[in-house]
């Protein structure tokens, strides 16, 4: 289909999670009319957040799983912390929705609703550094990333201006301070544990977890009132998510059009101009079809959904999907390992509790290979998080036999402190990690399935055994008893940062994307979702994300207004 | 049931299982939640302790007073756990009882509000606080 002289609209973004919901906030403040598509159902900011604030005995069979329906219909999603009876309305149907992993490999964790993820994510943003950046160029796995620390610094400042960030700064060169609100406290038992780490193993640190969560008004929304269940939405606005942030800001402009419950097909890319000339979207109640048109678009609908819409997209220009000459689209799945988690008894302070449920917990930034180093048998690092609190009374059904009048008072009194470290590994970028489409198996849409192979190697197993006997270490130095580790490698897409598949680089022939996230050889196609990542780090993607996706929208209107898109 | 329910969280200065109505949501579990043969198994569970009441102390469990109520579930809890493997049913029944009652209590209204301390909108955040300005673990 010809590219259009007077399109629809001047971008189509698709998807209006994290990603797409920034793509859409900068273009139409930017001045352009923006068309945002996005497959799940409308959810209002406060009006359908139906778990908020439900008190302990309003939810059904108290907390029980449901396990008929979710063996039938959430039998992937159910294995996310986040999901239960006060957020399943937000989550994806996997009886509806099937998808392709022969072995169990993968889980593919998502929602299905306007604002994707950013309603029941985890909040956490950190920001990468040229440790990152640089990585593969200096250990030769995976292909160079073609931007820097400085090219984004920019980007993730006006990031975190806007979406408001509590953190501590630190000084440290390879996890670089934002632009932080003050940070949530630590409580007793981690301070004491941050003292000891700090006075025993130079170079690590623990410090409170950076948070896209308010600590104080910020832009038009509330503090945190600390009830402590985020992803059960939050009415006052107090975490960043598209509902509470991007999207009121890009209605703000009067030029957004956002349609739910429309599925993208695909994109059709017109030879002669060399640009997507307009996108196919099928109603996902009616499943009736339809055309847009516009300028440009930005694929914003996540690594999965993303790379779905372009191996869907292929025709006699790019017969392997589309900007794929590479051969690259598809593959270098990464996700972080989340495989060892140590758990300890604090001793002591018992006359010592909190106020208030804090949404939130520790970090404990990377602190292996920073240089060269011998002792440890992988290449680049992972970092921890956790927390500590006094066990509750769930902990502690049967840390007693007893029964009676002193089993009650025990069960109602705060227990002992405890402390867990979860441990976040990188993942290398591996060519046969990957997705593709299995043309046999459609979808209720008649679109192709998305089949996953999955594995972590043998690096990201030395590296697990490694978060185990640190935390071991450094827990028994500060004097913490019943230290115990659980390894297991978990499958691939349970960390939820599932990312690659249409890597930025700078060569197209190794790479999808250059370094503005364009598409190499279609100038008006952008994916700025964590399609594009060459490499995974190991802190949590998603402010990266943001930022790479603000960059990409400058540029993108920069080139619209130049008149070469 | 409600009589194990309240041996197990008896009433005191804070309410018992019985004014939390756990009985109440043990029902709900055993009528909409579990599977027919969880209702089997729980079931002869219950008979378990009634015929244990009956052999030791001649009559059936509810007409015992509380604190040999308690004690009968103590020493079926000893014997399930002495017995290891040979009484899985026995170990799992008990088990299952005192999550069921330990969570239907704890998660109620009345021990939300009474039994722990329930602030829903705390509006701030302190890492270190005196036990004794609350005494009690906050609801969750
Ligand atoms: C429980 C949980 C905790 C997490 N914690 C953290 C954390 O602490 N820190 C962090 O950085 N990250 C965290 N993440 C990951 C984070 O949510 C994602 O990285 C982020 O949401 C990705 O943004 P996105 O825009 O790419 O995708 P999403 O937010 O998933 O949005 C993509 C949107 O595109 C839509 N879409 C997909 N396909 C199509 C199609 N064909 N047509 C139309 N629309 C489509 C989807 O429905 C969805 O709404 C967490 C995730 C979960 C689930």
């Amino acid at each position: 289909m010809p590219l259009q002289e007077n399109p629809e609209f001047h971008a189509i973004v698709i998807g209006s999670g994290i990603t797409g919901g920034w793509a859409a906030k900068e273009l139409t403040e930017k001045g352009l009319s923006v068309l945002l598509l996005e497959r799940g159902k409308m959810i209002e900011h406060g009006k359908d957040y139906r778990g908020e604030h439900m008190p302990p005995w309003q939810i059904p069979f108290g907390g029980l799983p449901l396990r008929d329906l979710y063996d039938r219909d959430y039998f992937i999603q159910r294995k996310s912390y986040a999901f239960d009876e006060t957020t399943r309305h937000f989550w994806n149907n996997d009886r509806l929705n099937p998808y392709l992993h022969e072995n169990n490999e993968f889980n593919w964790m998502r929602t299905d609703t306007v604002g994707g993820r950013s309603l029941v994510w985890g909040r956490h943003v950190y920001r990468w550094s040229d440790l990152d950046f640089s990585a593969n160029a200096n250990d030769g796995h995976g292909v160079d990333w073609p931007i820097r620390y400085t090219d984004i610094e920019p980007w993730y400042r006006y990031v975190e201006r806007f979406i408001g960030v509590s953190g501590q700064a630190e000084q440290l060169p390879h996890l670089p301070d934002g632009e932080f609100l003050p940070p949530m406290e630590l409580n007793v038992a981690e301070e004491h544990i941050r003292g000891c780490i700090a006075r025993r193993f130079p170079g690590r640190l623990l410090t409170p977890g950076r948070l896209a969560i308010l600590t104080r008004a910020h832009n038009g929304r509330a503090p945190c009132h600390y009830c402590g269940p985020c992803h059960r939405g939050c009415s006052t606005g107090s975490y960043f998510s598209t509902q509470s942030s991007t999207l009121p800001a890009a209605i703000k402009t009067g030029k957004l059009t956002l349609k739910s419950d429309v599925v993208v097909e695909k994109l059709n890319y017109d030879p002669e101009r060399a640009r997507i000339a307009s996108v196919d979207v099928i109603d996902t109640r009616t499943h009736a079809r339809k055309r847009h048109t516009a300028r440009m678009v930005f694929l914003c609908a996540s690594t999965v959904g993303s790379t779905q819409i372009l191996l869907n997209s292929s025709s006699e220009s790019f017969p392997n999907g589309l900007g794929n000459r590479s051969g690259a689209l598809g593959r270098y799945l990464m996700d972080h390992t989340m495989a060892s988690s140590t758990t300890a008894i604090v001793p002591g302070m018992l006359d010592r509790y909190v106020y208030g449920n804090r949404p939130s917990g520790i970090y404990l930034p990377r602190f292996r290979n920073l240089q060269p180093e011998r002792e440890v048998d992988f290449v680049r690092g992972y970092g921890y998080q956790g927390g500590a609190k006094r066990m509750t009374w769930q902990n502690m059904i049967h840390a007693t036999s007893d029964i009676g009048e002193r089993y009650k008072d025990r069960l109602s009194a705060p227990g002992p402190w405890s402390i867990r470290l979860v441990g976040l590994g990188e993942c290398l970028p591996y060519r046969t990690n990957a997705i593709t489409l299995n043309h046999r198996k459609l979808d209720r849409f008649g679109v192709p399935q998305v089949q996953f192979a999955f594995s972590y190697r043998e690096n990201e197993h030395r590296m697990v055994r490694d978060m185990a006997t640190q935390a071991e270490v450094m827990l028994r130095s500060a004097g913490c008893m019943d230290i115990k580790s659980h390894i297991e490698m978990n499958t691939g897409g349970d960390t939820i940062h599932e990312m690659g598949t249409a890597r930025m680089g700078r060569d197209p022939q190794t790479s999808v994307l250059n370094r503005w996230n364009q598409v190499h050889d279609v100038p008006n196609l952008f994916v700025t979702d964590g399609s594009c990542m060459a490499s995974s780090s190991c802190v949590n993607p998603s402010l990266t994300y943001m930022a790479l996706t603000a960059r990409a929208a400058d540029y993108a209107a920069k080139e619209f207004k130049a008149g070469r898109i | 049931m409600r009589c194990i329910c309240e041996a197990i969280i008896p009433e005191t200065d804070t309410p018992g299982a019985t004014t939390a109505r756990v009985p109440d949501f043990i029902k709900l579990i055993y009528d909409d939640w579990f599977t027919a043969e969880e209702r089997r198994e729980f079931l002869s569970g219950l008979y378990i302790v009634d015929g244990y009441a009956r052999r030791r102390h001649s009559q059936s469990f509810i007409r015992q007073p509380l604190s040999i109520q308690q004690d009968i579930f103590r020493s079926l809890q000893r014997e399930a756990e002495e017995a290891q493997d040979r009484n899985i049913d026995l170990r799992e029944f008990v088990a299952t009882i005192r999550e069921l009652v330990v969570t239907g209590y704890f998660m109620s209204e009345a021990a939300s509000k009474n039994t722990l301390a329930y602030n829903p909108a705390p509006m701030s955040y302190e890492g270190d606080y005196a036990l004794d300005n609350v005494n009690k673990q906050w609801t969750y």
